[in-house]
């Protein structure tokens, strides 16, 4: 089996059954995953920040919400994806707590949805928000997207 | 402070030399480094009697981040570039490179990850720092790379006591060094203080380390120590090695405000350390030496 390791500001797909894809320690930061059963079609983008206002050239477009999620889904549709037969799932978005200034998580999970919408999409499963920890999971062969907070058990999306 | 008469925190500290022990080379150069009339000889002939820790220094010397046209190949080329002062943190970061690859199981971090947390908060740090004009920057990203040191040696020592921190963290209401305090009567920057002292570094260092959660408690004059605490929440918040405790902490408004950040500024470091992150070499090269 192997593992396919999302980091920051990644995206990867895979449609081999023996594969995991996996975003480890989301912070603020989204995993969002999408499983396709019919043709076996996993893929998984780690989004850092909303919006892509903040970069002068479009650089990095899978670091943002706005640009990373049509980046992949369209990529998701090239490899043969199909919307219609997916699982769409989110995790991510924790906060800081109290007075901090800003609250990228929650501005992250409103800037996903958003983008998906453009695409007439929506999460089918979320493990969103507070202030820990967590990892995403894609299990192939189970068709299982499952989520962790570190220390507590695992949620099955 | 930690309170005199606590018992642990005593056997702790005591036990730091056997648990993290300066190399000799490491000690020596320290040494030398207190006189600012040592001749750069002595220097690099200390280094060069440790290979694989000259080695490493190479390394750090042809990093981008100081932006030599050529390769600087030997070691005494290196001391004469950079000088003895750039050249002893370089050996105190290899250093604790080697010191914070570490699993620790009571943080739920795995080897990798307070690897990656680590070397995270110190290019954040270090960015800051230059941000700032801050003279020092090296010695500012050296803080961000030991600021969490200090877990190290409590997963290795405490390990009973540090189940009661896990319960009473679990209970809410308190952030994980809050928890730590209560439990322990210490807090993770406490022992990390105190493994810079034992190795004789900066009291700059040893103060920042000791505050990084609560900047408010440092002296007037130390500015390096709200670089450190902006940064490890911006590299926790990103998710950069998290582990227990999460983004569950507080930034605090006064290193907000000596920092002079805005909302806008901290999205722009958060973009400077991921290009850093995508840039820097260091990271792959010591993980695998
Ligand atoms: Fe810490
Ligand atoms: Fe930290």
């Amino acid at each position: 089996m192997a593992e396919i390791r999302v980091k920051l500001a990644e995206m990867r797909f895979s449609n081999k059954s023996e594969d995991t894809l996996v975003a480890h320690g989301l912070g603020a930061c989204i995993a969002l995953a999408i499983f396709d059963r019919t043709t076996s079609l996993a893929g998984m983008i780690h989004i850092v920040m909303p919006s892509s206002d903040v970069q002068s050239k479009n650089d990095h477009p899978v670091r943002f919400a706005d640009t990373g999620v049509p980046v992949f889904l369209k990529e998701f549709m090239r490899l043969g994806g199909n919307f219609a037969a997916c699982k769409i799932v989110i995790a991510g978005g924790a906060n800081m707590p109290s007075n901090s200034i800003f609250n990228i998580g929650d501005q992250n999970v409103l800037a996903v949805k958003k983008a998906l919408s453009k695409f007439n999409l929506s999460v089918s499963g979320e493990d969103i928000g507070g202030n820990n920890g967590r990892t995403l999971n894609v299990d192939m062969k189970q068709g299982v997207i499952s989520s962790r907070v570190f220390g507590c058990p695992v949620i099955v999306l | 402070m930690v309170d005199k008469d606590n018992i642990l925190y005593a056997r702790i500290v005591n036990k730091i030399t056997e648990l993290m022990p300066l190399p000799e080379t490491i000690q020596k150069i320290v040494d030398l480094t207190r006189n600012p009339d040592t001749p750069l000889k002595k220097i690099s002939d200390a280094l060069e009697s440790d290979e694989a820790m000259a080695t490493k220094v190479l390394k750090l010397a042809n990093s981008s981040f100081y932006g030599f046209s050529k390769q600087v190949k030997t070691i005494s080329h290196a001391v004469v570039c950079l000088g003895f002062n750039t050249i002893k943190q370089m050996a105190l970061t290899a250093h604790s490179f080697s010191v914070l690859d570490k699993q620790l199981d009571g943080y739920y971090l795995d080897r990798g990850a307070m690897f990656q947390h680590s070397f995270g908060t110190a290019l954040a740090s270090r960015l800051l720092a230059t941000k700032m004009y801050y003279p020092n920057a090296e010695e500012v990203y050296l803080m961000g790379l030991l600021h969490d040191v200090g877990k190290v040696i409590l997963n290795q020592f405490a390990e009973q006591e540090f189940n009661k921190v896990i319960e009473e963290y679990n209970k809410g209401g308190l952030m994980f060094y809050e928890a730590e305090r209560k439990v322990l009567g210490f807090d993770h920057g406490d022992i990390g203080s105190a493994v810079c002292q034992k190795w004789n570094l900066s009291d700059d260092i040893v103060e920042t380390i000791r505050c990084h959660h609560n900047p408010e408690e440092a002296s007037a004059g130390n500015i390096s120590v709200h670089m450190v605490h902006i940064a490890n929440i911006i590299v926790s918040i990103m998710g950069l090695g998290i582990g227990a405790g999460g983004v569950d902490q507080k930034i605090s408004e006064k290193s907000l405000s000596v920092l002079n950040l805005k909302e806008e500024d901290i999205s722009m470091l958060m973009m400077s350390i991921m290009d850093e992150l995508e840039n820097d070499e260091t990271l792959a090269s010591f993980r695998n030496a």
